[in-house]
């Protein structure tokens, strides 16, 4: 496998796996749980694709002036009538983001071991959205970006709808109508970049500077904020976060984990891949001298992550549902992500990819344990439950050893990427960031409280009998928080590609 | 005062105009039925009246008449069979109450 | 063997991580065994660090030299972040005492757990979590940046917090483990945002380096001054100061070695330890930016509160932990008030307190681990905490009674012991330095004679009056008490003010070198006099309340000072103001916030949909399923059609007559709805 070879198929044969797969369960008998077998025999090659993808990747080194690393890239026309091409290709941070939803899948496919209920369609959309989201992190064509960015939708619409949570058809239907509303900006400004230049390849834009330089500096900076708005509902940023709490306390716990641990990182992607590289110009703070004072994005942007994550931490404070306590946390670490971009500089952006990546393997495994939790108790009312550490003393130490990632304590990696946010943002919007750092206070006391109220304390006596998690939740919780423990001890593993890539970033800023 | 085309289309407008104010007004089924056969009469007049004066070596006006003619009645035709079976079902022709398109 | 000891001396913080790790992931199932292969590395560790500390004593720049390293941890931008270590003076001893006393407590905790090896997991666990603090704590001292610092310094937090909720079955113990986190959090909030100022500016996470940047400019004025005490706000959560110090004495949930290892004796100095090892950041943080107070000030400031405020609500405790745990709070504040007494020459602030604040820390890690081991020794034998329950065990646990009043002696400053030299050593410094402060601490620590020997007489003299039988325990735990009472009595006399090795040992080197006059002049007898006369005052009056046991006088005084007596039992109502404030403050906060979220702005995003479901349904009516009104667009559109394409027809001149015809559709149709509701009224009317 050479990475740097033209047209290499690999890639496309990884985005194209799942959806291979999918045809199996579809064609294949339903018996002896079949198609838990093959999506989850789908989700194993797949990882070990991405992983092989991911070790043949070769970083610049970070001191090259290069605005690209693209690598195992695919480009042949596709429809030539609106000038778009199949173009896909990685680069650190797509690579980051592959690998969390290669990880995630085997983690999702494993926890829906026991769905029953048309396993057939649900495995074969939990495929198709697999497929897309690989399309999404991969696709170097902002027609294609899109058409997987909307093809994710209608897979996880269903996932929710059919096999939810009481009012589960309200929840998918809020999920789909808001992102898909969101999406209709992103078009927008899509094709008026396809009129503008002429083409929807992104390289090409990026390059010279081209998607907007014959416009105004305010259209740019509409079509910057249009284009952060439909990221920013799927980050979710507050105020367009009120899908998530819904879609995630109605979801069933697998799908929960690939919300939370993948589709929340395309927004956060879509921010730094396209709105950072194709609006350059937007982020100058050149633009405050022309503009006014407001039309500092990077102060917007700090502005908005302390929000989300202070507010997003107060909520998880108020919650009383075990599931939407986690929802809200994940609202206040995403801003986070947000925090770290608002830096725009190589620590801030390096947290921000490094907390998408920590943030979906902390919170997929938080959402586990809610389904733990769920599945023996049949409650998720946190003042019901307590003392189960007595009685499942396994999934206890896990839960434990999860709230303290979730508090980003050393070791985890949580606690490298929010040092790493903090530390870009301090330098450039200090009062911000020290009034988001609070959140290192509400964040432990949300965190901790659940802890406590679920599993410490003396056990009420109708949980006696309960069994401890099985070898299935086992060895998934057992599989992230190696990944947790391991990219936190030592992060050099994940921030030598994401250095590069957050370095090309900074270049295409500086151009 | 002689008969001109003119007053052959006024009389044809006016039959026209009392078919459709008909079809649109009326609550039962058969009389939306005869309402149709009364427009499609002042259809018939128009076509044999401009036949006549503009063209009045051919025939093809009153072809037309003919063929609107024998077209209407298998159209009644059938139009009754449906109401009579709108009629077993819903023990209605008033057309105000099916209105299962609305569904 | 030396040698290899200095130049591996990460091997020091590696051993008990790898304890920890084995422990976790290979021989939870075999408690004994887990127990083994922790304090076997926390022993291999000791002798390494004694090794390591007797290689310092002859020479230090070759250990300093030779025991450095780094790793690189992460690479951000062009910035590396290493792990990264160096063993210095402070460090040396640090690390002695730390790795002394695990292991101590590792073996007194083989007998004191002992209960808990037939069930499940627990006992490897605890060994498990034993080790992490060690790793921890270890980490903390040895590393010379402050990335690693904080990691730490959280660390500890985190096995701190796991080993007070050890038994997280008990409501209150779960409570306070969170508690002692949170407060934790709140120092630490304070921690990196200092950390993050002084990156910013200097570029540099090392504390050497940062320190020289400041001597260069980097960082100056107000804002070093606010970044030392933010740094400090550390501190003041880690080592409990006020007004952070309500988790420790909660902390005592905890199994005792814990509460003698961590919230005694080593975790709980490393503010101390943390604000000793940047000395040279405060010591340059001179620009009064605090209501007028430098960064030491500040520290002296808050040290001051917490020695007095801690040794006027030990007085009353009846819990023998609190009292400890009040004790070590008061304790810890003296320190702090050391480490902030400073003299100024020329503009250069020379901290005169630095070498007797590390002084006391090292003394009061002997003996106030031992005093905690003799309250586990007493809690193990009499189950309970209350020393009201107790008394007269002087008969029945000699042992534990004679270590537990040297403990005593040496905390009160009885002459000789050790930590008689140290505290003189203290007041030494600030009647250099702020003769208020000497006053204050004079006060304090008369407060400390007097509880500590209220503890000492009511628990060991007197009558017993609990239940069952008390007595002495095994070997395990024997063998640390009367390990500790040696250095206890005898260690002071490495700092005497005639012969003060450990002045020598441990000394402040400015960034700047300059001109300092010599303060080590000698003993000073009005400080020996008065911490004479502390002594005598505390222990005097101890004994003519407590030691006859007979408590009337006690309970008479008690009367009398009611308000001052309630204040101090109620722990100047810290708890409570706090909880008022959580209750009233951020859970009100919190609860607000969720209902706007569910009501403001949820509410947005539904009305936004249901004005869409209105349109929609709006529109909906014109489509009502009747063929007629259907047949009736169709003849509009085709007329306004008509209508709209005239010129393009060539009939312009019968506009008008589309119109008309238009119209009429519109009247006919209006009578015919309108008639049709008027005749059905009637209907309605008449026929029913």
């Amino acid at each position: 496998m050479d990475p740097l070879a033209y047209n290499s198929f690999i890639l496309t044969l990884l985005i194209f796996l799942p959806i291979l797969g999918s045809l199996f369960i579809v064609f294949l008998p339903e018996k002896n749980k079949l198609p838990h077998k093959i999506a989850l025999t789908f989700s194993i090659i797949t990882f070990f694709l991405s992983l092989a993808i991911a070790l043949n990747f070769r970083p610049l080194p970070t001191n090259s002036g290069e605005i690209f690393n693209f690598q195992f890239i695919d480009k042949f026309k596709w429809i030539p009538f609106i000038n778009t091409s199949y173009h896909v290709a990685i680069d650190g941070l797509s690579i980051t983001m592959v690998l969390l939803t290669s990880l995630i899948m085997i983690v999702a496919v494993l926890a829906s071991w026991n769905v029953s209920k048309m396993p057939k369609v649900y495995f074969f959309l939990a495929l198709v959205m697999q497929t897309a989201v690989y399309g999404v992190f991969t696709s170097l064509d902002l027609f294609l970006f899109f058409i997987m960015w909307e093809l994710e939708l209608i897979p996880m619409y269903f996932l929710i709808g059919i096999w939810g949570g009481p009012r589960r058809e309200y929840a998918a239907m809020k999920f789909l109508l808001y992102t898909s509303f969101a999406g209709a900006f992103m078009l927008i400004v899509f094709i008026a970049i396809y009129f503008n230049t002429g083409t929807f390849d992104y390289i090409e834009l990026v390059q010279n500077n081209r998607a907007f330089t014959n416009l105004s500096i305010g259209l740019q900076l509409l079509a910057f904020t249009s284009l952060f708005l439909c990221f920013a509902v799927k980050l979710p940023m507050v105020p367009f976060h009120t899908w998530l709490p819904d879609a995630h306390v109605e979801a069933p716990t697998a799908m929960s984990i690939i919300l939370a641990g993948v589709l929340l990182k395309m927004g956060s992607y879509g921010m730094i891949r396209f709105g950072f590289g194709l609006f350059p110009n937007v982020l100058k703070t050149e633009l405050t001298q022309q503009l006014g004072s407001w039309a500092n994005v990077g102060l917007w942007l700090a502005i908005l992550g302390t929000l989300n994550i202070l507010y997003g931490a107060f909520l998880a404070l108020a919650q009383t549902d075990m599931k939407k306590v986690i929802a809200y946390s994940s609202v206040s670490h995403m801003g986070f992500v947000l925090l770290g971009m608002s830096g725009l500089n190589p620590s801030g952006i390096n947290g921000a990819i490094l907390q998408m990546f920590t943030h979906g393997t902390i919170t997929a495994l938080m959402f586990l344990f809610v389904g733990v939790v769920y599945d023996r108790t049949h409650t998720r009312e946190i003042a019901k439950l307590g003392g189960l550490g007595k009685q499942m003393p396994i999934a206890g130490a896990f839960f434990v050893a999860i709230s303290l990632a979730g508090v980003a304590v050393p070791g985890m990696n949580s606690f490298v990427s929010e040092f790493l946010v903090f530390l870009g943002a301090f330098q450039s919007h200090p009062y911000l960031t020290a009034f988001a750092a609070s959140s290192v206070i509400f964040g432990a006391a949300y965190t901790l409280w659940l802890n406590e109220r679920v599993f410490f304390g003396p056990m009420p006596s109708n949980w006696k009998g309960l069994p401890d998690i099985n070898k299935i939740e086992t060895f998934n919780a057992v599989l992230l928080l190696t990944i947790v423990l391991v990219t936190g001890l030592y992060p050099s593993l994940l921030m030598d590609i994401i250095n590069p890539a957050t370095k090309q970033i900074i270049n295409i800023l500086a151009v | 005062m002689s008969i001109t085309l003119y007053h052959y289309l006024i009389l044809a407008a006016i039959l026209f105009c009392i078919g459709i104010y008909g079809i649109l007004t009326s609550k039962h089924a058969v009389r939306v039925l005869m309402s149709i056969e009364i427009a499609f009469a002042g259809v018939s007049i128009n076509l044999v009246a401009f036949s006549n004066y503009i063209t009045p070596g051919t025939l093809a006006g009153q072809i037309f008449t003919l063929f609107i003619m024998t077209v209407s009645a298998a159209e009644a035709g059938v139009a009754l069979a449906i109401i009579f079976n709108i009629y077993k079902n819903f023990r209605t022709v008033d057309i105000d109450k099916i209105d299962l398109m609305k569904r | 063997m030396i040698d290899f000891a200095v130049k591996n001396a990460w091997l020091v913080v590696a051993l008990p991580f790898l304890s920890a790790l084995i422990i976790t992931f290979f021989t939870k199932t075999n408690p004994l065994l887990s127990s083994r292969i922790s304090r076997l590395a926390i022993f291999i560790a000791l002798i390494q660090s004694t090794l390591i500390g007797i290689a310092s004593i002859s020479d230090i720049q070759y250990v300093i030299k030779n025991s450095a390293g780094s790793l690189r941890w992460f690479t951000s931008g062009d910035v590396n972040f290493y792990i990264s270590w160096k063993v210095d003076s402070t460090t040396a001893l640090m690390i002695f005492v730390v790795t002394l006393i695990s292991f101590l407590v590792q073996l007194y905790s083989r007998e004191y757990m002992g209960e808990y090896i037939n069930k499940g997991n627990s006992f490897s666990r605890y060994y498990a979590e034993l080790s992490l603090f060690s790793f921890s704590m270890l980490l903390l001292v040895f590393t010379d940046n402050f990335l690693v610092l904080y990691a730490g310094w959280e660390l500890v937090g985190v096995s701190s917090f796991l080993l007070i909720g050890y038994f997280y079955d008990k409501k209150s113990a779960a409570v306070a483990a969170k508690k002692a986190f949170l407060a934790n959090r709140v120092g630490d909030f304070g921690f990196l945002l200092g950390i993050l100022l002084v990156f910013t500016y200097t570029g540099t996470l090392n504390f050497d380096v940062a320190a020289n940047q400041i001597a260069e400019g980097k960082l100056s004025g107000s804002i070093l001054t606010i970044s030392a005490i933010l740094l400090f706000f550390g501190a003041i959560g880690k080592s409990g100061q006020f007004p952070l110090h309500v988790w420790l004495p909660d902390a005592m949930e905890g199994p005792t070695p814990v509460s003698a290892l961590i919230h005694a004796a080593t975790m709980v100095a490393a503010g101390v330890y943390m604000v000793a090892k940047i000395m040279t950041i405060f010591a340059q943080a001179e620009f009064p930016a605090l209501l007028g107070m430098n960064a030491l000030d500040f520290v002296a400031l808050i040290g001051g509160i917490t020695a007095i405020m801690a040794a006027f609500i030990a007085v009353t405790q009846n819990d023998i932990k609190k009292i400890l745990a009040y004790s070590t709070v008061s304790q810890l504040g003296f320190m702090m008030l050391a480490l902030g007494m400073y003299t100024t020459d020329v503009s250069h602030i020379h901290p005169v307190g630095y070498t007797a604040a590390i002084f006391h820390l090292f003394t009061h890690a002997f003996f106030k681990a031992m005093l905690f081991l003799c309250s586990g020794s007493v809690i193990h034998a009499c189950h309970t905490q209350d020393i009201w329950e107790m008394g007269g065990l002087r008969k029945k646990m000699p042992i534990t009674a004679i270590t537990c009043l040297i403990g005593t002696a040496a905390i009160s400053g009885f002459p000789l012991t050790a930590g008689f030299w140290s505290k003189d050593a203290l007041l030494d410094s600030m009647i250099i330095a702020n003769k208020f402060y000497f006053i204050l601490a004079s006060i304090a620590a008369t407060l400390t004679a007097f509880y500590m020997f209220r503890l000492y007489f009511v628990t060991f003299e007197g009558e017993y009056r609990g239940h069952g039988h008390p007595h002495e325990p095994g070997w395990r735990m024997k063998f640390p008490l009367i390990f500790l009472s040696i250095p206890s009595l005898l260690i002071g006399f490495v700092g005497t003010p005639w012969a003060n090795y450990f002045g020598h040992f441990i000394t402040y080197i400015p960034v700047v070198s300059h001109q300092v006059e010599e303060h080590h002049h000698g003993p000073n007898f009005l400080v020996m006099g008065t911490s004479l006369l502390i002594f005598i005052v505390g222990f005097g009056l101890a004994f003519i309340l407590y030691g006859k046991g007979n408590y009337n006088k006690a309970n008479e005084l008690s009367e009398k000072l009611k308000g001052l007596y309630k204040a101090s039992l109620n722990k100047l109502y810290f708890d409570e103001i706090y909880q008022y404030f959580i209750d009233n403050f951020i859970l009100v906060l919190a609860k607000v916030s969720a209902l706007f979220d569910k009501f403001g702005l949820d509410l947005i995003v539904n009305g936004v949909s249901q004005f869409f479901v209105y349109l929609g349904n709006l529109i909906r009516q014109l489509h009502n399923g009747k063929v007629q009104h259907y047949l009736l667009g169709v003849i509009v559109a085709l007329l306004l059609m008509i209508f709209s394409y005239t010129n393009y027809l060539k009939i312009v001149e019968y506009k008008n007559y589309i119109l008309l015809g238009l119209l009429i559709l519109f009247v006919l149709f209006i009578i015919k709805d309108i008639g049709e509701k008027v005749i059905n009224n009637l209907k309605n009317k008449f026929l029913s």
